[in-house]
């Protein structure tokens, strides 16, 4: 890793940390709902618009922007991991990532652009406060107690 | 692709010999690589540049042709020979200054707008199916040459690269042959996978283009069919309580201020994107019966003036469960 990376993941961490705390502060009303996921990426290019559109991703995805602003150049998205298993592929500073959900065992990397895998080899993740970090791809996916309900329809997916 | 895309298969619970795990993961999985290759070709926002579209762009203007692949190909040649001038591929110059526009929250300068027009118009794209013969690269034995012939030019498959990389992805999944259902879902592009195992239709729930937070009501859809929606608050910025949106009128270079949102739905996933994008642009009652004329496509369409008009085919598919301040039109 180059001292770039190190920097990277310090400050990513921080990121993830400080989310983490905003997240449980927030957290007081927490049902047992189930986890919702959250991943953090690069913001996109222009193509994706300005922040609050690149926050929005589809169906079940509900945005935060309070806390997208709290790691700064970079997105949150929030899905629901819960319901039915699952794929989303998203955009990575390197490439794309597979990201994977089962239930009764939770969200995994199954597949990234990313020289050291170190992300896909972390596995399943199932617990809050747990996350996954992909360093060259910038991005962090990290499991947290609800803090709001989301009101999902009834729906097989949202068209937005 | 930009965006965010889900992909949710199951094993149909009916079928003889139920797929392992595994065969559903490699199914997505490829469906998921189909999809980067459309990306590959045709996004210039590619931080590398080494996008097809960047690569046309580049030699816009010197004469050259560039040997593209058959997804950029397909997407140029198709809209050209469709031939409606609202559904432009070479927008490209005019989308930079509004995405600056968007960046910095500020109106362009017309001078801007009008010098970024002038680089723009489908007679100054030119096709050609033998380049490739010669400059075979191997890697897209379909594809063909793209020639720019101003320099400054750019193209811009924003209005139906992803209705086409959700339909390629869809027929990736098909191509694995395993008895599954499932959903696309790439946020403003849709398109189902077979039968929900209870039999009941696909809903999909239709964003309010004024509170994105609330769903206005649920469309039915049948198995493998597909649906877009272009809307002014998909991507945009607001001046002095004018929305501007990503959907350019290509004649005077700024947003469509004809509706707030136009669905579309068909069997295929580029018609769902091309058509959105073209009745978007449209006065509303316009884009109707244009739509009426088309048996491939049905619409939902919310005009700035907060009507709902919906063509005749859909009216029993939709399960109206907020309207907001708009009012239905029945013809
Ligand atoms: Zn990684």
């Amino acid at each position: 890793m180059s001292r770039h990376d190190w920097i990277l993941l310090a400050g990513m961490m921080m990121a993830a940390a400080l989310a983490f705390t905003l997240l449980h502060w927030w957290g007081t009303a927490s049902q047992t709902e189930g986890l919702v996921l959250h991943v953090a990426a690069p913001a996109q290019t222009a193509a994706a618009g300005t922040e609050n559109e690149v926050l929005e991703g589809l169906d079940g995805i509900r945005l935060e922007e309070t806390t997208a602003a709290a790691l700064e150049g970079m997105s949150m998205t929030r899905l629901e991991a819960a319901g039915e298993e699952r794929y989303w592929q998203i955009q990575g500073a390197q490439g794309t990532l597979v990201l994977h959900f089962e239930p009764g065992r939770g969200i995994e990397i199954l597949k990234a652009h990313c020289p050291d895998q170190v992300c896909v080899r972390t596995g399943f993740i199932q617990k809050a406060g747990q996350s996954i970090v992909c360093v060259p791809n910038e991005v962090i996916v990290s499991l947290q107690t609800p803090y709001k309900n989301t009101e999902k329809e009834d729906v097989d997916a949202i068209l937005q | 692709m930009g965006t965010m895309v889900s992909i949710e298969v199951h094993a149909d619970p009916k079928a003889d010999k139920a797929p392992t795990q595994n065969q559903l993961k490699e199914a997505v999985l490829a469906s998921f690589d189909r999809m980067e290759r459309v990306s590959a070709q045709t996004d210039r926002y590619e931080a590398s540049g080494a996008a097809d579209v960047q690569k046309v762009a580049a030699a816009a203007g010197t004469g050259r042709w560039t040997t593209v692949g058959d997804d950029l190909f397909y997407l140029t040649d198709q809209v050209q020979k469709r031939g409606n001038l609202l559904v432009d591929p070479t927008l490209g110059p005019l989308i930079d200054v509004w995405d600056i526009a968007r960046e910095t929250g500020t109106l362009p300068d017309p001078a801007a707008v009008a010098a970024a027009l002038a680089r723009t118009g489908m007679d100054k794209m030119a096709l050609n199916h033998e380049v490739p013969a010669e400059a075979a690269g191997g890697q897209s034995p379909n594809g063909g040459g793209i020639m720019l012939t101003e320099a400054g030019m750019s193209l811009d498959l924003g209005a139906v690269a992803k209705g086409y990389a959700v339909e390629k992805a869809w027929e990736s999944l098909q191509a694995s042959g395993l008895p599954i259902y499932g959903i696309i879902n790439a946020g403003g592009n849709i398109k189902t996978l077979g039968q929900k195992p209870d039999g009941t239709m696909w809903k999909i729930g239709i964003t309010d283009p004024t509170d994105k937070t609330r769903c206005m009501g649920n469309l039915l859809m049948l198995q493998g069919e597909a649906v877009a929606t272009s809307g002014d608050y998909q991507k945009y910025f607001e001046s002095e309580g004018i929305r501007y949106h990503h959907l350019l009128e290509p004649s005077t270079g700024y947003p469509g201020m004809e509706n707030h949102a136009v669905l579309v739905v068909a069997a295929n996933g580029f018609d769902t994107d091309y058509y959105s994008t073209l009745l978007f642009l449209l006065p509303s009652e316009e884009a109707l019966n244009l739509a009426e004329t088309l048996p491939e496509i049905e619409t939902i369409i919310v005009s700035r003036d907060n009507k709902i008009y919906v063509s005749s085919g859909l009216k029993s598919r939709i399960e109206w469960t907020y309207q907001g301040g708009f009012t239905l039109v029945t013809p």
